[in-house]
Order: structure tokens, then sequence, then C-alpha cells
């Protein structure tokens, strides 16, 4: 018996997630706590971040269930704005930000320049524990105590706020740590740790977006930072920077604000574009069109996102010359994310496309991203935003950029790597079923909110005019087939992990480096070898060059 | 009076427009939502024309076709063109901003007090309202704006105008409103617990109804306290927190609360009377009675008159 499990154990595979798994319990979660893989400490995240996605969705759920009806019929309006700002709160700060980047940026990122690690594999494990405290004391006190002034902290509000505004703001403060210190690494990964011969321009478009972001994370996250230092003074010692009744102004916290929180959509929404550049290339088998408009496209979003965070505050009283300059800045970030849409469009161009799970998430992102897009315009316009501000019109705006965006290109992301992640496949067939119940889901929620909106209905109202009550009743059907689809995809990524299918090393046929010269789980060093690049990422072949391939073979056959 | 409904009247994506800024307003918006749409049907097209056309046949299209990477001159175009429609979109925009944003000569001034949770209006004729705004027809008004407490948003669907109220500093909104009618205001910037039902509403009437509304509101004065009270308690939002019937809401109901006795958190008590109440409408934070929270905020802004009538008036409720 005991040789045979031994033969057993001989014969199992060695990969990244052997180290630790027959030696008992505790042996298993030191092996894994104290980690330095970033593929270990990517899943360690992808693990949290879903914790973090099914209480924030279950506090969306609470949210339209509460708007089914124009009175109040579940809690009362403490209770309801505790649940809106906790839903935003984990959503933004513990969900989206590190969804992309720390969970399939630091699985991929080291395989896609072949490396062996990124540059500080400690502080790597570092940036997952200050998550860990920030996101842990920000949730324990919003879950124990509550904070209503929702994910946007403003002032005086919060001043005046009896909730555990102080105990969030803490642990955001922390949780912020993770983010500047996963860009920093990432950025030095990049510079230092490219395998020989992976040149700038023959790096998958994923890292020049990682890239991107990580310039975001560190130059605009310690704004957020001191402002919510500046926040905790405020409450704790009454400097009077922000408090009227101290001579501060109020709308100085606005601006603070919204300098990280504008550029930090671009956090969410740039990964989310380079995974949607390696998905559209895989599944059409297409060498990108235009690789330099996508990469420098990133580059220019994150520039010019700098500069826009004044169109949050079109209403506030700021100038009129100031609301028009900030205008014209906010169209100028549209122009680059409309050539990218361009480029994956026409990358479909003389393709072989395989209509696969993670090839319909990139579908479902470019439609979703360009009613989100699109909307924008309408919502860059002054005369417009004024009306529109505040209004459910921008509630259904943002949640088609970040759900229908980032949420969805992690989502189809996850399909993707999933069986280099794990080893294992999943089910094509349940996968098909829960992206369209998530498809008229998601569209069902959140296209009448824009009619909502621009009929006048006001954002964060627990209770509403009677005459808006079909818009909410279908934005809470919707809510329901999008909670009844993420719970099919649990399911069968539960099942796969379970008994799933052995996953061969390139099930999609791909041709950036991890699936062309790792296994599927990785070893624990990723490469055999250090690979030497000598092509672009995407050098898929066309019928007339294997044709002419073949033509070749069969003349020296012949002579 | 009932404001006017905001989704059965006007168009598909817009309560009616009553002046000629929200029409021009509605022209932009539908000028761009078809263009936009436009433009959806157009990429979404051309991707799923793409997919079905150039979708993987073992037999027929195994590989790509052709690995088409670059076209500068389609590339360029595809950036400057976008530039230019955008850069077109925000002159017009910039433009319908700017001419709403002139303010109008000889406009009526009406000032605006924002506080958790309603809106009080003071007129040029030395009286005030709470929660309804009454304005002539067809002429300029000029709202000037602030707030006693946290920054509120002074919102008017129909006229496609909001604004922020902000504690320390004034806001301004100008407009005027072309046909008679009453319309809805919300608060649009989060202000806590009764945010969602932080609403006044616009009585627009003609010019001989508003001399009228004006002498009778200067007469007004001089109403019964126990009526004032009764007004007041509607009007100022009392009644969002505190009941007549023994109901709980967020504060304790009134019913016989002259001569019951109080309990408060920090375990004084004492039996309520006409003081009390009033020092509870000056500075509630003093004594919460248990049980409840501290949320209620200072109405130290209401006149002696009117503080009495609200006294009055609880004093009838048994």
């Amino acid at each position: 018996m005991k040789i045979q499990e031994s033969l057993a154990l001989a014969e199992e595979e060695v990969n990244y997630l052997s180290p630790g798994k027959h030696q008992g319990i505790w042996v298993f979660l030191k092996t894994w706590a104290l980690t330095v893989d970033h593929k270990r400490i990517g899943i360690m995240y992808f693990i949290a971040v879903i914790i973090s996605f099914f209480v924030g969705g279950s506090f969306a759920l609470l949210i339209r269930l509460e708007l089914l009806s124009p009175a109040q019929i579940l809690y009362t309006a403490a209770q309801y704005n505790a649940v809106f700002s906790a839903h935003g709160i984990i959503m933004i700060f513990l969900f989206i930000v590190p969804s992309i980047p720390a969970t399939i940026g630091n699985f991929v990122l080291p395989l896609h320049i072949g490396a062996k690690d990124v540059a500080f594999p400690r502080l790597n494990l570092a940036s997952l524990y200050l998550y860990l405290i920030g996101g842990g004391i920000a949730s324990v006190a919003m879950i124990l105590g509550r904070v209503d002034t929702g994910w946007t902290f403003y002032l005086p509000y919060a001043i005046t706020s009896e909730t555990a505004v102080l105990f969030v703001g803490v642990g955001l403060f922390i949780a912020g740590f993770s983010s500047i210190l996963t860009g920093l690494n990432f950025m030095v990964t990049i510079h230092k740790l490219r395998a020989p011969g992976m040149t700038w321009m023959k790096m998958p478009l994923m890292v020049w977006a990682l890239y991107s972001t990580s310039i975001i994370q560190v130059l605009a996250t310690p704004v957020i930072a001191i402002t919510l230092l500046l926040l905790l003074a405020e409450k704790l010692l009454g400097v009077g920077i922000f408090s009227a009744d101290l001579g501060g102004d109020p709308v100085l916290f606005e601006h603070f604000f919204w300098f990280y929180s504008h550029p930090v959509v671009y956090v969410m929404i740039l990964p989310a574009m380079g995974i949607m550049s390696e998905l559209i290339t895989t599944f059409s088998q297409r060498n990108i069109f235009g690789y330099k408009f996508v990469a420098f496209s990133s580059l220019a979003i994150a520039l010019i996102s700098f500069l826009v965070w004044g169109h949050h505050l079109f209403v506030s009283g700021q100038s009129a010359y100031v609301n028009i300059l900030f205008s014209f800045l906010t169209f100028l970030v549209g122009i680059p994310s409309a050539v990218k849409l361009f480029n994956w469009t026409a990358t479909l161009y003389k393709g072989s496309i395989r209509w696969r799970s993670p090839f319909l998430w990139a579908f479902a992102f470019m439609v979703f991203f360009a009613i989100g897009g699109l909307t924008g315009i309408i919502l860059g316009l002054l005369p417009l935003d004024i009306h529109l501000h505040d209004t459910y019109y921008i509630v259904a705006h943002f949640h088609y950029t970040m759900v229908g965006g980032t949420v969805v290109a992690f989502i189809g992301g996850i399909h993707f790597w999933w069986p280099k992640m794990f080893g294992k496949l999943y089910s094509e067939f349940m996968a098909h079923i829960a992206f369209w119940i998530f498809f008229v889901g998601f569209n069902l929620s959140f296209l009448p909110q824009f009619v909502a909106g621009s009929k006048g209905m006001p954002r964060r109202y627990y209770t509403y005019l009677e005459e808006f009550t079909i818009y909410h009743q279908l934005s809470t059907f919707g809510s329901w087939l999008i909670a009844l689809s993420i719970i099919m995809m649990f399911s069968y990524f539960v099942a796969s992990l379970m008994n799933g299918e052995k996953a061969p090393m390139n099930p999609w046929g791909g041709k950036t480096l991890e699936w062309t010269a790792v296994k599927s789980p990785p070893d624990e060093h990723n490469f055999e070898r250090v690979p030497v690049i000598t092509h672009g990422p995407y050098n898929y072949e066309s019928e007339e060059e294997n044709l002419a391939k073949q033509n070749r073979q069969k003349n020296r056959g012949a002579s | 009076m009932d404001a006017q409904s905001l989704t059965e009247t006007g168009t598909f994506f817009f309560p009616k427009a009553v002046n000629e800024y929200a029409r021009e307003h509605d022209f932009l918006h539908y000028m761009i939502t078809w263009g936009g749409v436009f433009i959806f049907v157009a990429v979404v097209g051309v991707m799923l024309y793409f997919i079905i056309r150039y979708r993987y046949h073992p037999d027929t299209n195994p590989i790509a076709k052709k690995q088409v990477i670059h076209n500068l001159k389609l590339e360029i175009t595809w950036t400057i063109v976008p530039t230019v429609i955008v850069m077109a979109i925000f002159l017009w925009g910039a433009k319908d901003y700017l001419e709403g944003n002139v303010a109008k000569q000889g406009a009526l001034e009406y000032q605006v007090i924002g506080q958790k949770w309603s809106w009080v209006f003071f007129y040029k004729e030395g009286f005030k309202t709470a929660s309804e705004l009454t304005i002539p027809v067809s002429k300029p008004v000029r709202l000037l704006m602030t707030s006693k407490d946290v920054i509120h948003s002074f919102y008017v669907p129909n006229i496609r105008l909001k604004r922020d109220v902000v504690p320390n500093r004034y806001t301004v909104l100008s407009f005027q409103i072309d046909e008679v009618g009453t319309y809805q205001v919300f608060c649009t910037e989060y202000c806590g617990d009764e945010h969602s039902s932080m609403w006044a509403k616009i009585n627009v009437v003609d010019d001989a109804s508003y001399d009228v509304f004006v002498a009778t509101a200067v007469e007004q004065v001089n109403i019964p306290p126990v009526e004032l009270g009764e007004k007041l308690y509607r009007s100022y939002g009392c009644n969002a927190c505190h009941t007549l019937d023994g109901g709980e809401l967020v504060g304790p109901s009134w019913q016989g609360l002259l001569g019951k006795k109080r309990e408060f958190t920090d375990g004084s008590s004492l039996v309520a009377d006409e003081d009390y109440i009033y020092t509870s409408m000056l500075t509630p934070w003093n004594q919460i009675v248990s049980g409840y929270n501290n949320v209620m905020p200072s109405f130290a802004y209401l006149s002696d008159k009117e503080l009495s009538g609200l006294i009055e008036y609880i004093k009838t409720i048994k």
C-alpha cells in the first residue's frame, strides 16, 4: 500500500503547485504563505479578489433588491446607504483595481517576457500581505461597523458621519501601498528581466498594457494615500483643510480625490485592453493589426488620464473656462481608446476565428466598451453632463466601462489562462451558456438605467418617484441573471479543478511564450532553458506562407 | 400640487423641455446619441461580419488567410477622423454651455439654503418658503445658493440644469422657465440618510398669480402659530423623521410629547416641556433620547415665531 502510494506520487507531475502538497495541512499552508513564486502569489491574489467580488456582488444584489419598489421595503435609509457604500468601496478598491494586474498580471507577466520571476519576489509577497491587511481592516470595519459615505468620501459629509470612516480610511491607505509596490515591481521587471532578444517592440501587448498601468499606479496612488491621510487628520484633529466650518474648502477634497480616482479607472481598463489584444490575436490566429498604434495608445491613455479629473467637478461650481478646458482634455482620451477598438476589429480581418469561450468575452468587451465609450463622449460634453451628472446615466456608463470592460476582460482572461494556471480544462458548453446569460443580464440591468438617468432619476436614492419603478425592476431582474451566470461559472471552474480533463501545453494555439515554452501548469521556474526571442509575439502563419513552405518542402523532396 | 411627471411627458429620453436651453440641450443630445448609435452599429456590424465571414473551419479556413499587420494610411485615417469629430462635438458643446452660462440682465434673485434634508427659499420681499419655490413665468431668475452643512446639489430635470450647493461658498444657477407648471427638484449630491427625499418643487405661475402669491405670503406672516407649526412640520421635512401617531422613524414620535419623561443616552432624564423642545431644535446633539442616533441638524435658522409655532403645534398632538 505504502509503496503504491509513493509510486503514484513519483508518477505525479511536478509543477509550481506541487511543493507542500502531500505533507500535511501545515506544511502546505506554510509553503503557500511564504512563497515568493509570482504564480502562487497571483493565485492567492486571485482567491482574495474573488472573495471581494462575491462580497461586493452580494451587496449589489441587496441594492437592487431594495430598489424593486419605490417605497422602502427591506432596509432603513442608513442600512441602504451602508450597503451601497460597501458595494462601491469593495468593488473599486478591493476588487477591480487589483483584479487584472495583481492576479493575471502577476501570473502572466514573467511568462510573457521569458523571466523566472518578477524583479523583487519578496516585495511581491509583501504587496500581497499589505493588500490582505488593508483590505481586511476595511472590510471588517464595513461589515462589523458600517460606512455610509459612498466610495467617494466627500467632505464635509465624511467628517460629520459617525460611521467607521476612520478604519476604512486606514485600511485603504494600507492597501494602496500594495498597488504602488506592485506597479514598481512590474516596471522594473519589464525594464530589466526581458529574455534575450525580446526588444520593446517584441513584447506581447499585455506587457505594454501592464507597463502603462504601472506608471499610473506609481504616480497616482500616493495622491489618494495623502488625501486619505488628510481626511483622517481633518476628522481627528480638525486641521481645517477641507472643513468649511474651519475655513477649509470641501471642493479641494474633490480635486484631490479625482486626481487619483480618474487615472485609476485606467488602472482598471488598461490591463483589460491588454487581455483583449491577447484574446483577439489568439482566437483569430492573426498577428495584431498595427502593433505600434496599440502599444503606444496604452501609453497615451496613461498620460492623458492624469489631465481629465476636472470633469468630475463640472457641477461643483468651478469656473466655466476650467470646465471647458477639462471637457476638451476629456475628448482627447477618447481617441486612443477608439484607435484600439478599430485595430482589434481590423485584426479579425482574414483571420481564422475560433468562437471559443475566451473569445466570446472578448466580443462582449468590444460591444460593452463601445457603448461605455460612446456614452462617455456624451458625458464629456458640458451641457449634457450637467443634466446627467449624478443620475443613473452615470451609473450605467461606468458599469458599462468598469464591468462591461474590466470585469468582462478579467473573466475572459480567467477562461483563457485557466488551463495554464491549473492544468485543467473546463466545460466549454457550460461556459457558453453562462456567457449568454451574463450578456443578456448585463444589458437588461444597465440599458434601462441610461433612460432612467436621462429622465432625471438621481443616483444613491433608496426610495424614488413611483414613475421610475419599471426601469428599476428591469435592472433588478438583470442583476439576478448576472448572479446566475456568476454562480454557473463558479461551479464549472470548481468542477474543472476537481475532475477536469488535463490541459495540453497550448490548448488555444497561442504564440506567446507562456503557450509555446511553458508547461501547463508551469514548472516552479517557468522555463526549462532561457528562451531566446527572434520574432514578434504574434507570428501566426497565413495560408500563403503555409503553402509556400509546403511547396519548398515538396521541391526539396523532388530534387 | 404634484410636480409634472418626468417619465410620462417629453420624449423617450427626456422629461418635457420647458425653455429654449433645454430644447437645444435635447437636440444636441439626440444628435450625438444617434451619431453614436450609427458608429456603434457600423463598428459592431463590421466586427460581426468578420467574425462570421472568417470563422474557423477545418477544411475551408483552418488558418488565417492573410496576415495584414500594418496599414499606415488606414491607421492615420482612423486616428484623424475621430479627432476631428470629437473636436467638432466639443466646440458645439462648449458654445451651448457658455450661452447657457451668461447671466441675464435684471434677473429676479432668490436665496437658496440647502440643509439636511430640505430646501429653503428666501424672497426679496422678506418672507421665505420651504420645499417650494414660486417664480413668474418667462422671467430670468438667479438662485444664489449655499449649504448649512454638507454638500448638496440642486437639480431641475425639466430645465436640464444642476449645480452643487456647497457650505462656505455661494454657487449660482441662472435660468428662466417658459411654461406655467410645477416642476420637480432633486438633491443629487449624496447627503446622508434622507438624501432620497430631499425634494422641492418649482411653481411657475403667470405674472398676475405671482403678484397674488407674494401679497398673500407677506400677509401670511400673520398666520396663527399652530397652523404655522403644522405647515412647517411638513415643509421643513420634520415628518421625514418624526411621526404624529407613535410610529417609529429615525427620530422619536411627537405623539403626546409634552409631559412625557425623556431618558437620554448620557443617563440623564427630564420631563419634556417647551424649553426642552426649544433647545432640542437649536442644539439637538446635546440631548439624545436613548435608542436614537445623533442625526438631527440644528434648526437655528428658523425665526423665533416659527420655532414657537412648532412648539405650539407639538403641544396639540396628543
